[in-house]
């Protein structure tokens, strides 16, 4: 069974894309730097699960950053009122977040598009209100601190550097996961019905059921990445789950190229460290956003991967010396 | 022998239009069967019933002996009806093969767990399908355009996948929505040959077409629906000399033609 052109180009893409972050900390090794690219991994994490259901399942869901909430929450409340290790904690955020995809899921089948997409701010506004208010609990808008730091064979992950190790392999995992997936029967089931719902159904898939597992897999995602979040700042307030900090995730799947892994982990990579590199414009620099969002709808509506894709075509046309082949339409 | 379809007082209004109108038909397995009738006669609207596209208000119909009114779309799929579109209804971003393979997911056994993990089993299954896929784009007449997107194909081709698509869910019971529409006479030659080669499959077909030679050469048994009824049903001479159906539909240029 002969893999297609299309898949090979996305592995060998999601491939190097990875080895570029295995060896990002000694290109960039001063301790700031280190911190980003700590935060460039759980937003690869957080773009790879909305992929699941705004870029597989069409399902216009953006309530990725309260998920986000919830998790780092879990594993934060774990870790410090309960007093259990970081691995239970993980543990925790990941079935924790899952169920609540599931139950924010279920509107779904009842809501698509505006309204869908209307729901998901008001569950960010609920969740986040929730957290700020529920001081008992969560210790209201002062946050929670001490959050633990993960322990592999009694030796305590401590510095930035080592976190993003654990972190990478994580990433790795998930993006690897993330594709297999994508190819899988299961894949194709989420592609068919944000391609065609009635048809979908109508060779035999449950679209109920194919929207409900990409919510879930996108919770299982969310509460890797809030776990590891958690644990790495130490600290967590309310106030950084924001409507705004939402709004970026999306900008990096559009930009990276909605409804593919590599995309997502290059337009993560991309934007959060374009954040920093505009710090000094300070809440301007969402304007920055707004206008490469545009001109990428503009030119390349698919994002920087089918550039990245078509990019690669062109090298091998020059290299192989033969007439270059007209794209299939 | 058991009528493999059964279709009983079948009701439909749209707002005050009875687009059909106590309806009751039968298919029986292995026959081929044309349902024609004028414009806004309830074709497509018995096959929108038959597959659950559209809910009925009243009426009841048997599957193989079962009741599947009630039954959900993809559980209609998976007991053994499907169908194709007379707007077709293609995956816009999926390559040909891709589409078929998606018309493979309700045979499928593998849990998602084990695709993750890529075990042995799912791979065989994988490949299989792999397997099917290929014999069926054969079938049809859509070798070598596996890798080609849906939207990039002839007309023509694009109904083929349909059909592809469609039998990959391994129906029973096949219903098409004018195929033939939009082709060629060379196209529609196929098409006959195709549909001939679904039946000797062992599959069912049921299919609405305008177009009579169509209808003449392939339709063992011909349904006749007039204002949601059906007003005949029988073999293809009985029906070409019924006067009611010559009336409503045929016209009486065609008596003439036959004369």
């Amino acid at each position: 069974m002969g893999m297609r052109m299309e898949n090979k180009k996305r592995n060998i893409i999601l491939f190097v894309v990875l080895v570029l972050l295995a060896v990002a900390p000694y290109l960039f090794h001063n301790n700031y730097q280190r911190y980003v690219l700590n935060n460039v991994l759980i937003n690869v994490m957080l773009v790879i699960a909305l992929n699941f259901i705004l870029g597989f399942a069409g399902q216009v869901f953006l309530g990725t950053i309260g998920f986000f909430a919830i998790s780092s929450y879990v594993t934060a409340l774990v870790t410090t009122t309960l007093g259990m290790s970081f691995w239970w904690g993980l543990l925790a955020s990941v079935v924790i977040t899952a169920v609540f995809s599931f139950c924010l899921g279920l509107p779904t089948l009842k809501l698509s598009g505006f309204y869908l997409a209307l729901m998901s701010t008001g569950f960010i506004v609920v969740t986040t209100d929730v957290l700020k208010n529920w001081s008992s609990l969560t210790n209201g808008v002062w946050g929670i601190s001490n959050i633990a730091r993960p322990v592999i064979f009694g030796h305590v992950i401590s510095t930035d550097l080592q976190f993003y190790y654990l972190s990478f392999v994580m990433t790795s995992i998930l993006a690897i996961i993330a594709i297999v997936i994508e190819d899988s029967r299961f894949g194709r089931a989420f592609k068919a019905v944000r391609d065609d719902q009635l048809a979908a159904e109508i060779v035999g898939i449950n679209a109920t059921k194919a929207k409900l597992l990409a919510f879930i897999l996108s919770g299982v995602y969310v509460g890797v990445a809030g776990a590891l979040y958690a644990s790495f700042q130490r600290f967590i307030s309310p106030d950084v789950f924001s409507l705004q900090q939402n709004s970026l995730f999306m900008c990096m799947l559009v930009i990276g190229g909605l409804g593919s892994v590599p995309g997502a982990v290059i337009g993560a990579t991309l934007l959060t460290t374009l954040t920093e590199v505009l710090r000094f414009m300070r809440e301007k620099y969402l304007l920055v956003y707004a206008v490469v969002i545009i001109i990428t709808l503009i030119y390349q509506p698919g994002g920087l991967i089918v550039f990245l894709g078509q990019t690669i075509d062109w090298v091998k046309s020059k290299l192989t010396r033969q007439p270059r082949l007209r794209k299939e339409i | 022998m058991e009528p493999l379809l059964n279709v009983t007082n079948l009701c439909k209004s749209f707002g005050g239009v009875k687009a059909i109108n106590d309806l009751s038909l039968t298919v029986d397995p292995g026959e081929i069967c044309a349902i024609i009738g004028p414009n806004g006669s309830g074709k497509t609207t018995t096959i929108n019933l038959i597959t659950g596209v559209l809910k009925p208000d009243s009426g009841d119909i048997q599957f193989e002996g079962k009741s599947i009114t009630n039954y959900s779309r993809h559980g209609r799929v998976r007991a053994g009806i499907t169908r194709t579109f007379q707007n077709l209804r293609l995956f816009s971003t999926m390559s040909v093969l891709d589409h078929v393979m998606v018309g493979c997911y309700s045979r499928c056994q593998t849990s998602l767990l084990s695709a993750t993990l890529m075990t042995k089993s799912s791979r065989a299954e994988e490949r299989a399908n792999f397997e099917k896929c290929h014999d069926l784009l054969r079938m049809v007449g859509l070798a070598g355009k596996e890798h080609t997107l849906a939207k990039s194909l002839a007309y023509g081709q694009r109904r083929q996948l349909e059909i592809a698509r469609a039998l990959a869910t391994e129906p029973r019971l096949l219903l098409l929505d004018e195929p033939a529409a939009g082709m060629s006479s060379a196209e529609i030659n196929d098409l006959i040959d195709l549909i001939f080669k679904i039946r000797d499959l062992g599959i069912t077909i049921a299919f609405i077409e305008h177009r009579m030679p169509v209808v003449m050469t392939a339709a063992d048994k011909i349904v006749v629906l007039n204002y949601g009824q059906s007003i005949a049903q029988g073999k293809a001479e009985d029906i070409q000399t019924n006067p009611q159906v010559i009336e409503a539909y045929l016209g009486t240029a065609y008596k003439r033609e036959l004369a």
